[in-house]
């Protein structure tokens, strides 16, 4: 097969949109209705969108000042080699944690949707092999793929809206913009992370040409601004269709709301399953993408690189199968969500910063 | 090519298949469930079996035994009396083509609804679409009852509603997802009532559940549906009766086609007040007064008056008997004064039973005649 050597705008915008559409859009509508407990809760989106714009800057400037360097040659180059070890490292543990926990997640699903009685480890373990399989080929075939399956996403969830539409209440969206701003404001701590995956610009940057920045960046903010519509267009449905006080009560509302989809005595009659399948390959591309990062760094960490597929599946499996429960891996989620904050905030600010005071660029 | 060979034979017969397959013969599908309490245990469930061998084909003639099959098996919890199944039969229930499941005043009377349904909602296999329904009969009578069109008794009991756009005494569904969103919401609600008469199914008024003690409150009967779907603005259809008493030239019939209610709340200092506009939109269905002149202006005004007074009496009957008579509010008055007066809701909601029984309702009804059907005698 033969590797991609360059990146369309397009095509960033898919892989962009693919990795941030994950495991969010199924456990967001709870743990946002939790914390801003009114109506408005689809407009601490778009606050969550502006953070994670104001954010990508950072990204595109550093993209722009070593063109085709990804994370992890540009810690070393820019830290030095024993800083830019650690800040390798960590990136790397924090690709294997998020890894884990949309794998956990997806596997929490399947189970409860799908495969009753298949035990966890099967079903992880055939996940990751399929996903290891297609990392085997290398970044041109990840892209290929999440541009083969977008068009799949984005049916899926556009039929899931258009079906649900005859169920909306609009008594339960009302009412607008009368309710406590402050909480509203507050839920940019969840949907702030909802956007994870924008970071992935510096880690497919190797097959990003050099472009200006004001492109670079319309790019990037155009895939924020297309998954904010999908997220907001979800929520405003989720919230008319089972109303706020129930989405703080069931663990996946965006697949009870699909499963209260139905048609007598029709094939839809269970729409669940088919939007399952749909579901699945969004979560898949976002394990994808993050296996892909941890085992594009492990390869740049420790060489040879032979192995290193096979001790990120392992380790990847592993760490899946840690939590006991569900509840434990909601419990992690806390956890995850300051590692992840340190690892897409902290470290590439602090390479921008540095690299400014050092006044290298590649950029000619 | 041998490696190629191989792979292929082990992907076959590796991934042919499904770890979780069930044979379809073995499966018990269950049409419809009923929930009832026991003397002897605290609960008795009875679930309506398919016996696929029995359904009639349209070859053979009728005459038949029934295509389904009761099992009642009480016990102390839902889980443990759908296990206790396999005690009787060796099928195990399928809940993923439930197409009902009834409800008894009994059981509600005695059992928090919120504990009740809890099962039903947290296992994967119900569907949220299922509707719910409340008797006072006996569950296990109307179970055995021989449906007048449909083969099972508990898909009959669901398609009783489907003309509610027609008629509007009879309630709408409701599902039991509905049912869990409002006990999330910690409102008042009424389920579908159902009844025995003369040994058919039929629909009959509904039972009002009360979101503070989660039991069942009460009976509203048949004929105070009508003013309950207004005030729920669901009335898509229906008729409006006017008798003789009420107009000269009676009587007369409207057939309602369209219908919008409409609420205004307006707060002055700490006193609530709601107005509530209800247009409907009719044709004139069925005239027994020979002297109206439907070519000639002015015929409307007299029919139009008498028809919102009769629409305002039977809206007024159901607010005062949830003032008065229930004293909880299952009118979904909350939702409104929570989305026009947010800021009062914020004071208030939290003591709205006591002073739902105090607000002053005032109702309006706006009929407007649009047609008169394709002939009319006397129209000279």
């Amino acid at each position: 097969m033969s590797d991609a050597k360059q990146l369309t705008a397009l095509q960033l915008v898919v892989i962009l949109i693919s990795t941030m559409i994950g495991v969010g859009i199924v456990l967001m509508p709870r743990e946002l209705a939790n914390e801003v407990d009114s109506p408005d809760l689809w407009i601490s989106i778009i606050f969550g969108a502006i953070a994670i714009s104001v954010i990508s800057i950072i990204y595109v400037l550093l993209a722009s000042r070593y063109p085709g360097k990804t994370f992890f040659e540009l810690s070393p180059l820019i830290m030095g080699k024993s800083l830019g070890f650690f800040f390798n490292l960590y990136y790397i543990l924090y690709s294997l944690i998020v890894a884990a926990y949309i794998m956990r997640i997806t596997a929490g699903i399947i189970k409860n949707y799908l495969l009753d009685t298949t035990p966890l480890y099967v079903i992880i373990g055939t996940f990751i092999l399929v996903s290891f399989y297609l990392l085997s080929n290398g970044a041109g075939d990840v892209v290929r793929f999440f541009q083969l399956y977008f068009p799949v996403m984005l049916f899926m969830f556009f039929v899931l809206c258009l079906l649900s539409i005859k169920d909306v209440d609009i008594q339960n969206v009302r009412p607008v913009l009368k309710n406590d701003f402050l909480s509203t404001l507050g839920g940019v701590k969840i949907t702030f992370f909802s956007f994870l995956g924008v970071e992935f610009l510096l880690i497919f940057a190797s097959l990003i040409k050099k472009k200006r920045v004001k492109s670079l960046l319309f790019t990037v903010w155009t895939s924020i601004g297309i998954t904010a519509l999908i997220y907001v267009i979800f929520h405003i449905i989720s919230i008319g269709v089972l109303g706020v006080a129930e989405l703080k009560e069931i663990t996946f509302p965006t697949i009870e709301l699909a499963k209260s989809i139905e048609f007598q005595g029709f094939f839809f009659e269970r729409f669940e399953l088919i939007f399952l399948f749909g579901w699945l390959t969004t979560a898949f591309t976002s394990f994808t993408a993050y296996a892909f990062s941890m085992t594009l760094g492990l390869k740049r960490l420790i060489k040879p690189s032979n192995w290193m597929l096979l001790i990120s599946a392992a380790g990847i499996f592993t760490a899946t199968l840690l939590p006991k429960g569900l509840t434990e891996v909601f419990h992690y989620s806390a956890y995850i969500q300051i590692i992840s904050l340190i690892a897409i905030v902290a470290l590439p600010a602090i390479l921008l910063i540095v690299s400014f005071f050092r006044g290298d660029s590649y950029a000619s | 090519m041998h490696h190629k060979i191989l792979l292929s034979g082990l992907v076959l017969v590796l991934l042919a298949g499904c770890w979780d397959s069930k044979e379809i013969e073995n499966v018990g599908i269950v049409t419809g469930l009923a929930l009832d309490v026991s003397e002897e245990s605290s609960l008795s469930m009875v679930n309506q079996y398919v016996v696929p061998g029995k359904i009639p084909t349209q070859q053979e003639s009728s005459n038949q035994e029934a295509p389904y099959q009761n099992i009642q098996i009480n016990g102390e919890s839902f889980f443990e009396i759908i296990r206790e199944n396999s005690l009787e039969s060796n099928r195990p229930p399928n809940y993923t083509h439930l197409k009902s499941i009834l409800t008894s005043t009994r059981l509600f009377e005695k059992e928090r609804v919120d504990q009740v349904i809890d099962l039903f909602i947290r296992d994967h296999e119900f569907r949220r679409t299922v509707p719910v329904f409340i008797t006072g009969d006996s569950v296990e009578d109307i179970f055995s009852t021989e449906p007048t069109k449909e083969l099972f008794p508990s898909i009959q009991i669901k398609e009783l509603s489907e003309n509610y756009f027609k008629n509007n005494k009879i309630p709408r569904n409701l599902s039991i997802g509905d049912m869990s969103q409002k006990i999330s919401e910690e409102t008042n609600f009424v389920i579908p009532g159902i009844s025995l008469e003369d040994g058919f199914i039929k629909s009959s008024g509904a039972g009002v559940i009360s979101a503070e003690e989660s039991k069942y409150a009460g009976w509203i009967p048949s004929e105070n549906i009508e003013g309950l779907r207004f005030i729920y603005n669901n009335v898509q259809g229906g008729y409006i009766d006017i008798v003789e008493e009420k107009i000269d030239q009676g009587p007369v019939v409207l057939e309602i086609k369209d219908s919008k209610t409409e609420y205004d709340t307006t707060l002055s200092g700490n006193t609530l007040t709601m107005k509530i506009t209800i247009h409907i939109s009719s044709v004139l269905g069925e005239d027994w007064g020979m002297e109206r002149n439907v070519y000639k202006k002015g015929w409307k005004g007299k029919v139009e008056a008498a028809g919102n007074q009769v629409i305002k009496d039977k809206v007024e009957q159901v607010i005062r008997m949830a003032q008065k008579d229930f004293k909880i509010d299952f009118l979904d008055f909350s939702k409104r004064v929570k989305i026009q007066q947010p800021k009062y809701w914020k004071q208030h909601g939290k003591d709205w039973n006591n002073t739902f029984k105090d607000i002053d309702v005032s109702v309006e009804v706006k009929t407007k005649i649009t047609d008169f059907g394709t002939q009319n005698f006397n129209s000279n």
